[in-house]
């Protein structure tokens, strides 16, 4: 069932909380990193409530570190959950990734940062147990997201879009597609033609997804390094991605897409534009499949 | 923002791949958190020569990016004595000598106080560390559930036995003693106009002093506040903080306190929680 | 009096003050509207000094552009307000080190 037009929407991030308070543009959703809301005393966690009173939230977890070999910090489990439930968000999701593990000295380490993950079988298997952990204490099921990553490992027995599909086979958990980290991969593995790579990936993706994998989009921009593309969410969504957008969206149908910004953030109305921007595209695929459904349903001489 | 909970369950990585990926994300964080950049590709990497090197100094400056903009919300007193070039230097080397143990940043800052005391260039500026301490106080404090004292505990107080009752204080209380001024530095950190003769004088005579952080409630000025405690009414807050009942607490701070004073500012202030009966 | 008179009355008087009472939370209104004493967390509120310590989040999932990822080698050197207050030099600082943990 494609979505409303109006499912499109902003992160919220502290310099924009007043005036969309005041304004109240119209939003499908709103999104916050969980972490920065895990206590329940704080002020920010008043304005959360105070949002949530207006617009559904998306939780969109930087932490959890899903894909660690050592497993989950129960504690940053517990306080998730305490969230959830505070808030009752429209979706709750998370990245693909590790930052939990032992240290020389004793205990274990968080990195802070979205580390990435072998595609391996042994690196599903533990991917799968600790989502399904989290599903568990949540009730719920979450979006993994993929990452953009700056190393890799040469061990793989998945392709990507073939570890996100067997993933969500295997726990139920869905796909959180990120198409601004598509590209920042293609880019950085000095793809000729990183487009095509990307429209590729969706190919692939849309072959062996379960019905219903992808939960969520994700639109960002990238900057250009010394040596490499980073994912640093300081610029307008780029062409490319937002052709691969338009690529996705024929194949999977309008979905719940997000305008990422953080750093050198522009005044909210630059953010409503690009989230504009993303609904007219939306929309406009949207009227189209209606339209080719009509079409198939004469043909077929059942009536809608 | 303080309770501690169990810290981590572990899944079998008995297999001979499981443990491959232990080893790979292990040998990754150690790179990451090195002291100097690793030229060697750590196991099972795709990437070598320059590919590693550019990939590896993403991750690199992306943890100290985290951690100094984590650390300068949590230590401004810490950050305006520096200066932004001394404190990103040693966001940097707390980052890898301390590495985070948690997946919020809110927690980013727990250590980086004593770690300053074993940093030699920073010997010199001997308070430095007891003035990290008052910031960690302070944030903590920001984010601390607010007093729940209510007419009952009151009541409680009213009519028991002050041998049996115990005054609990609320959880941003943060009792901070040092051989150094810190409460005058830290309001000059917050003051627009500070008299730093003043504040140099105060180092120059070694005034120790002891601060009491806390949030006050709602209503009232909401930002977490700093003062520093006189030696009668630090006997007294120590005796509560060691969970003394009244009386004995009594007898501990002596003849000079003022009692009926202190309950007033502790109720109005929010310094306390509940007033607990026990047998 | 006694102590335990002396205190029973402290009490007493407090509640017939009506501290408490005056002391509650007031909260945000139903309308989505900010609370009046929140109004400095949003806009430009320099973080820090106030209530909004946090407020603007520590965590976000973007990448850090501009970070050198190796400060490496440099030293300390304090040059904000401890320039301007000055420190102590490396004996009067160890001294003074020893003498602390003499009393500890």
């Amino acid at each position: 069932m494609p979505t409303t037009a109006l499912s499109c929407g902003i992160g919220l991030r502290q310099p924009h909380y007043r005036e969309i308070m005041t304004i109240q543009p119209a939003l499908g959703f709103v999104e916050v990193h969980s972490e920065n809301f895990f206590n329940p005393h704080d002020a920010a966690a008043q304005v959360l409530v105070q949002v949530r009173a207006v617009y559904p939230v998306s939780l969109h977890g930087v932490g959890l570190a899903l894909g660690s070999a050592c497993g989950l910090d129960d504690e940053h489990l517990y306080r998730l959950a305490g969230l959830v439930e505070r808030i009752d968000p429209v979706r709750v999701s998370d990245h693909a990734c590790f930052a939990r593990a032992p240290w020389a000295q004793g205990g274990i380490v968080h990195a802070n940062d979205l580390l990435p993950i072998a595609f391996t079988e042994s690196a599903m298997q533990i991917a799968c147990a600790n989502i399904q952990r989290v599903q568990d204490r949540l009730k719920r099921p979450i979006l993994i997201e993929n990452l953009s990553s700056y190393l890799d490992f040469a061990d793989r027995d998945y392709s990507e879009p073939q570890f996100f599909a067997e993933l969500g086979r295997r726990s139920g958990c869905g796909l959180l597609l990120d198409i601004n980290n598509l590209m920042v991969n293609a880019l950085n593995a000095s793809d000729p033609d990183p487009l095509l790579s990307v429209c590729n990936w969706i190919d692939e993706l849309d072959r062996l997804a379960p019905p219903g994998l992808i939960g969520e989009i994700h639109l960002a921009g990238f900057s250009v390094q010394q040596e490499l593309i980073i994912d640093d969410h300081s610029s307008p969504v780029s062409e490319p991605v937002w052709h691969a957008y338009a690529y996705a969206l024929e194949q999977f149908g309008a979905l719940p897409t997000l305008i990422e910004w953080d750093d050198r953030l522009p005044a909210l109305s630059v953010l409503l534009d690009e989230r504009g921007k993303a609904m007219t595209l939306a929309e406009r695929i949207s009227l189209r499949m209606s339209a080719s459904v009509k079409h198939s349903a004469r043909l077929y001489g059942s009536g809608p | 923002m303080n309770d501690s909970l169990p810290t981590s369950s572990t899944i079998a990585t008995g297999t001979e791949s499981g443990a491959a990926e232990s080893l790979r994300q292990r040998e990754l964080i150690a790179a990451i958190f090195s002291p100097n950049p690793v030229e060697v590709p750590s196991y099972g990497m795709a990437q070598t020569g320059c590919r590693w090197r550019a990939g590896l100094a993403a991750y690199r400056g992306n943890g100290i990016g985290h951690a100094r903009s984590a650390l300068r919300e949590q230590f401004p007193t810490l950050l305006a004595m520096l200066g932004d070039d001394a404190f990103d230097t040693l966001c940097a080397y707390y980052w890898r000598s301390c590495p985070p143990r948690k997946g919020d940043l809110a927690w980013a800052g727990v250590e980086l106080p004593d770690f300053i005391d074993t940093v030699p260039e920073l010997q010199d500026w001997p308070w430095l560390s007891d003035c990290a301490r008052l910031d960690w106080a302070v944030w903590q404090a920001a984010g601390a559930a607010r007093s729940r004292l209510n007419e009952e505990d009151l009541r409680r107080l009213a009519t028991g036995d002050p041998q049996s009752l115990y005054l609990q204080l609320a959880e941003g209380v943060r009792r901070i003693a040092s051989y150094w001024p810190i409460v005058t530095l830290y309001q000059a950190h917050s003051d627009p106009n500070p008299d730093w003769n003043a504040v140099t004088r105060s180092l120059e005579y070694r005034q120790a002093e002891t601060a009491l952080a806390w949030r006050p409630p709602e209503n009232s000025a909401s930002a977490p506040t700093v003062m520093a405690l006189d030696e009668v009414t630090d006997r007294w807050v120590t005796a509560l903080i060691n969970a003394t009942n009244i009386e004995t607490a009594l007898e501990l701070a002596g003849n000079a306190f003022d009692f009926a004073a202190w309950l007033e500012l502790a109720v109005r202030q929010g310094w306390l929680n509940a007033v607990i009966a026990k047998e | 009096m006694n102590k335990r008179e002396f205190i029973n009355t402290a009490a007493s008087t407090l509640l017939a003050m009506g501290v408490l009472t005056i002391a509650p939370a007031s909260h945000a209104d139903g309308n989505g509207m900010m609370k009046p004493g929140m109004e400095k967390c949003f806009g430009v509120a320099k973080a820090g000094q106030n209530d909004c310590k946090g407020i603007s989040g520590l965590h976000s999932c973007k990448g850090q552009s501009t970070v050198s990822d190796n400060p490496g080698d440099v030293k300390i050197v304090p040059q904000g307000t401890c320039a301007k207050m000055g420190g102590l030099n490396m004996k009067q600082a160890k001294a003074k080190l020893a003498a602390m943990k003499n009393k500890s």
